[in-house]
């Protein structure tokens, strides 16, 4: 794939949220609905990039996503004419990696050419396991030999294919996923994205868990499972994040945007978008989640001001989900105390082996990815007493 | 008024007894309160101790009655605290009084808390009223109340009262019997002034304001006043009554209750128990029982916040204007910097100034655990008090090291006694009485060192006896003591604020139990961190912490940036409450924990 000045990548993001089931671990803006009206949100998501587009970058974006929710779902002619309305606006989107979730249900030689035609060039599909039983328990529509045959036809027409799995899933077992790494291994992919099961909020499986009908992995289980994962690297994966792995250059450019707080343009339901504005602050804004009020033109949901301290936790937080890390240097730029407190911190966490220290970057090994989240807590709690300290 | 026409009473009760809800209603079958005044439950005036339940300071209000004879009666109302902590305040409104009103919830029956009080009042020769509370409750059970009444406290209970606080049943006929029981104060006023003094507090405009029971003589504006035990004078700038509200009459004389505005400024003047009389034509003498309090327990107050230290001051200045019990001195500890030693009448005394000044004053504190004043004597004969334990000298230099002993006296019923004797052998108690009040009733008394008492005694009390046992106790004096100084360490450095003074023969079980506790307090660190327990510098107990909690592996999506980073905020804030020790943090509850032995 291509570069471009990386300084002002921006990239966009389609919320597509038509299911045509309610998956039992998911919590994302989605609406369950066997009459999916593909005309009418192709044409409200063409009316929403006309109306914001140009408070974004005017140039192309890097990249371009379609997330659900199951994009699948909707029709690859609505999506070919939006696609279409986004060439007419920024020109051709060839050198734009162009992605697309799908069900592997819903994948065959049809949709892949008609994807391809209009201008797709990577698929993820939501997999979640090879084996009958897991699939069955994650309330998925497609059997292993169905997500294998789906996964072929992919590979056969793009170049670059992911594919999800879940580990710690209530029912499977080591060995599960081990076949699962395997299976995912031998397929011509050059993406994974691999993560244990987290059990959400609000979701079916959350109420079971609390009935006490759900057996909820521990904690070892997932450090095991986590490790297992890694069996990738022997089918030459690298793992570039947190829960994903690439080979053959296959790492997703669409979130590593996201990881390095670069700009994103959001469209449809739930969408959150991201760009900076005068004097150092950037605003976050989100769509509503209600599909029906979105439709109705009801689009705009809450706003949030991130401000340079703000950002830098962001960046800390994010980039130590990467192996690139976080560079001293980058947190300078906008948080002087942040930039001191990470290099006196990272020099601490190289010692105690969470990863690499370099004397400008800390790159979080794989241990330093499993407590990153302990890591931003310690760095943020240091930093704003410093900055309390100093006034 | 005419003496005879004047009642003084207080009212009895266990907490949620319904006290509070009582004397509404008194207030309002007598004087008129509006329905916002009565939203709040007059008597108890400060929003703490709304929410704990529980009255603290004590005040006094003047109903008055047109009872059935024809009369009308000056009821004055004093109202008590209840807790052990304020047992000298209690004592000292009952002995204002001439009855009181028992007050038992007809569905709990007597509870042990309410004896203690009992017994103060019978011990002043208080006329007591029993009244069964909450007759209205399908669960009450008036007759068993009022044989518990007469087995229990040994009370004649026949006259009891049922009655309501919510419904208002019985209150005319609480009122009837008061002025038909209670006794009229004695007293001549034309005798020298002899007041006692119930209750100061200092008011910003007009200074400290006490309340008193004149006991004989008058006291009238304009009049010149001494203090007889403090030897404080002042001039009385006005008297007046509680009716609800404050009002001013001309004076106050032998029998009557009100307040005095003392033209004093400093409250430590003007002590609950002490003697008001005239200079110029003074009372032969003082009136019995005073008592000039001191603090027993003591603890570090820290800001968590270094710069909220002058804060702090301020704030503990502010509270001793009104609290002559309260007392206070700069400390400093390696751990937690700069901060107060400061000294309380008891834990409840403790957790309230706490309270306050976290709430009160928007102040973050860290609280070390309490410990009492231990008495050292070098080879020379000098004796010196330690109130701190990371302030005791080289133990080679001791001759002797002595801690504060007390009489515990603890009413329960017979079933208890087990339960309650192997607590009080754990806390090195020894037993001094054990007899029988009635088949349901022991009275056991047992020798305890205070040390053992300051912390969660009496929740382990009430938990071994069910809430059925009542605690009581009196200083007894200095006992040498075999006494070691724990040390806890952390990654290998003494934490002064967590040392504590042991027994020497628990001081291998208290180290392990306390290691392991500060294992589960102390939250994970970015490194691994050792928690050890020490006798100077031998090592009986270490426990590791591991690092980091590992966190939940899932995709992150621009969707979730927001989410993710609000949720490191809210863990980051939630561990505001800690104190920052080398490179550990240090939870508020760790400092507490080194005395709690469960």
């Amino acid at each position: 794939m291509h570069h471009q000045d990386c300084s002002k990548a921006w990239s966009l993001y389609v919320h597509v949220p038509f299911c045509e089931r309610h998956c039992p671990y998911c919590d994302f803006t989605v609406v369950v609905t066997a009459t999916v009206p593909h005309r009418r949100f192709g044409a409200a998501l063409k009316e929403e990039l006309e109306e914001r587009a140009d408070n974004w970058p005017q140039h192309r974006p890097a990249s371009i996503y379609f997330g659900g929710g199951t994009p699948s779902a909707w029709d690859a002619g609505e999506l070919q004419a939006f696609l279409h309305a986004v060439k007419r606006r920024y020109g051709p989107i060839d050198l734009c990696e162009v992605t697309v979730e799908a069900n592997p249900e819903h994948v065959n030689e049809h949709l892949v050419h008609n994807l391809r035609d209009a201008g797709v060039n990577r698929i993820s599909l939501g997999v979640q396991s090879f084996n009958d039983r897991v699939a069955s328990i994650l309330g998925r529509a497609h059997d292993g030999a169905a997500a294998v045959r789906a996964t072929e036809i992919a590979t056969a027409a793009f170049d670059h294919v992911s594919v999800d799995l879940i580990h710690s899933v209530p029912g499977q077992t080591m060995d599960d996923f081990d076949r699962d790494i395997e299976v995912a291994g031998a397929l011509k992919i050059d993406h994974v994205s691999a993560y244990e099961l987290a059990i959400e909020p609000k979701t079916s499986f959350e109420r079971r868990a609390r009935a006490g009908l759900l057996q909820v992995a521990t904690e070892s289980t997932m450090v095991e499972m986590d490790r297992r994962s890694e069996a990738l690297r022997r089918y030459g994966f690298t793992r570039y994040e947190l829960s994903s792995f690439s080979r053959w250059d296959g790492a997703s450019r669409h979130n590593q945007g996201y990881w390095s707080g670069r700009p994103y343009l959001g469209l449809g339901p739930g969408a959150h978008s991201f760009r900076p504005v005068d004097g150092g602050h950037w605003i976050r804004s989100w769509n509503t989640r209600s599909t029906r009020r979105y439709l109705d033109g009801q689009r705009r949901g809450e706003t949030e001001l991130i401000d340079g301290p703000t950002r830098a936790l962001e960046l800390v937080m994010a980039g130590l989900r990467t192996a690139r890390g976080v560079a001293v240097a980058d947190i300078a730029r906008i948080d002087s105390v942040g930039a001191s407190v990470l290099r006196e911190h990272a020099r601490g966490w190289s010692r105690e082996g969470y990863g690499d220290w370099d004397g400008t970057r800390f790159r979080p090994n794989r241990v330093g990815f499993l407590v990153s989240e302990g890591l931003t807590v310690a760095w943020l709690q240091s930093r704003d007493t410093r900055r309390q300290e100093s006034g | 008024m005419d003496q005879k026409f004047v009642r003084n009473f207080s009212i009895i009760a266990h907490i949620d007894h319904g006290k509070s809800t009582l004397a509404d209603r008194l207030l309002d079958a007598t004087a008129s309160l509006t329905e916002r005044e009565r939203s709040a439950q007059f008597l108890d005036n400060m929003e703490l101790e709304r929410e704990r339940g529980i009255t603290i300071k004590a005040q006094a209000v003047r109903l008055l009655y047109p009872a059935k004879d024809g009369n009308t009666y000056e009821l004055n109302l004093i109202d008590t605290p209840g807790h052990v902590d304020f047992n000298y305040e209690v004592s000292r409104s009952l002995a204002a009084c001439e009855g009181a009103i028992l007050v038992v919830d007809a569905t709990q029956g007597v509870e042990a808390q309410t004896l203690a009080n009992v017994y103060l009042a019978l011990d002043n020769d208080l006329e007591i009223i029993p009244a069964i509370n909450k007759v209205d409750l399908p669960s009450a059970d008036v007759n068993r109340v009022v044989e518990e009444i007469e087995e229990v406290i040994g009370l004649d209970a026949s006259g009891a009262i049922p009655c309501s606080g919510k419904s208002g049943i019985g209150i005319d006929e609480l009122l009837e019997s008061i002025v038909e029981h209670i006794p009229p104060p004695g007293g001549d006023p034309e005798a020298p002034l002899q007041a006692l003094v119930i209750d100061s507090w200092f008011d910003s405009y007009r200074g400290v304001i006490s309340l008193i029971r004149v006991v004989q003589g008058r006291l009238k504006k304009g009049d010149r006043m001494l203090l007889m035990a403090t030897g404080a004078r002042g001039e009385c700038q006005d008297v007046g009554a509680f009716m609800p509200f404050a009002a001013s009459v001309a004076e106050l004389k032998a029998g009557d209750v009100g307040f005095v505005v003392t033209g004093i400024k400093d409250v430590q003047l003007t002590r609950i128990g002490d003697t008001l009389t005239h200079p110029d034509r003074p009372a032969s003498e003082q009136l019995k029982g005073f008592q000039d309090v001191k603090p027993n327990v003591f603890s570090g107050i820290f800001p968590i916040d270094p710069k909220q230290y002058e804060e702090l001051r301020d704030s503990l200045d502010k509270l001793s204007i009104n609290d002559a019990a309260l007392s206070w001195e700069p400390e400093t500890s390696d751990a937690l910097g700069f901060g107060f030693r400061c000294g309380f009448l008891g834990l409840l005394h403790m957790e309230i100034i706490q309270e306050r000044l976290e709430r009160e004053y928007n102040l973050s504190l860290i609280t070390t655990a309490p410990t009492v004043v231990y008495e050292l004597t070098d080879g020379d004969g000098n004796v010196t008090f330690i109130d701190n334990p990371s302030r005791l000298p080289d133990v080679g230099s001791i001759e002797t090291f002595a801690e504060p002993w007390i009489l515990a006296s603890i009413h329960l019923p017979p079933e208890f006694v087990g339960a309650v004797i192997a607590l009080c052998e754990e806390r090195r108690g020894v037993q001094a009485d054990l007899s029988y009040l009635n088949a349901n009733r022991v009275v056991l008394k047992y020798e305890l060192p205070l040390n053992e008492i300051v912390f969660d005694f009496f929740d382990r009390l009430k938990s071994v006896s069910r809430g059925y046992a009542s605690f009581d106790y009196e200083p007894i004096g200095y006992r040498d003591g075999k006494l070691v100084r724990l040390d806890v360490m952390v990654n290998g450095e003494r934490v002064d604020a967590l040392s504590v003074i042991v027994h020497r023969d628990h001081a291998y079980h208290r180290g392990r139990a306390l290691v392991k506790k500060l294992k589960e307090i102390i939250p994970r660190q970015q490194y691994i961190v050792a928690v050890q327990a020490a006798l100077g510098n031998k090592v009986i107990a270490r426990e590791t912490i591991k690092a980091f909690r590992k966190n939940v592996t899932a995709k992150c999506y621009g969707g979730d940036i927001s989410r993710k980073r609000k949720l490191l905020e809210k863990q980051k804030a939630g561990k505001k409450r800690m104190k920052q020790v080398g490179n550990v943090e240090i939870p508020q509850e760790a400092f507490l924990a080194v005395l709690k032995t469960e």
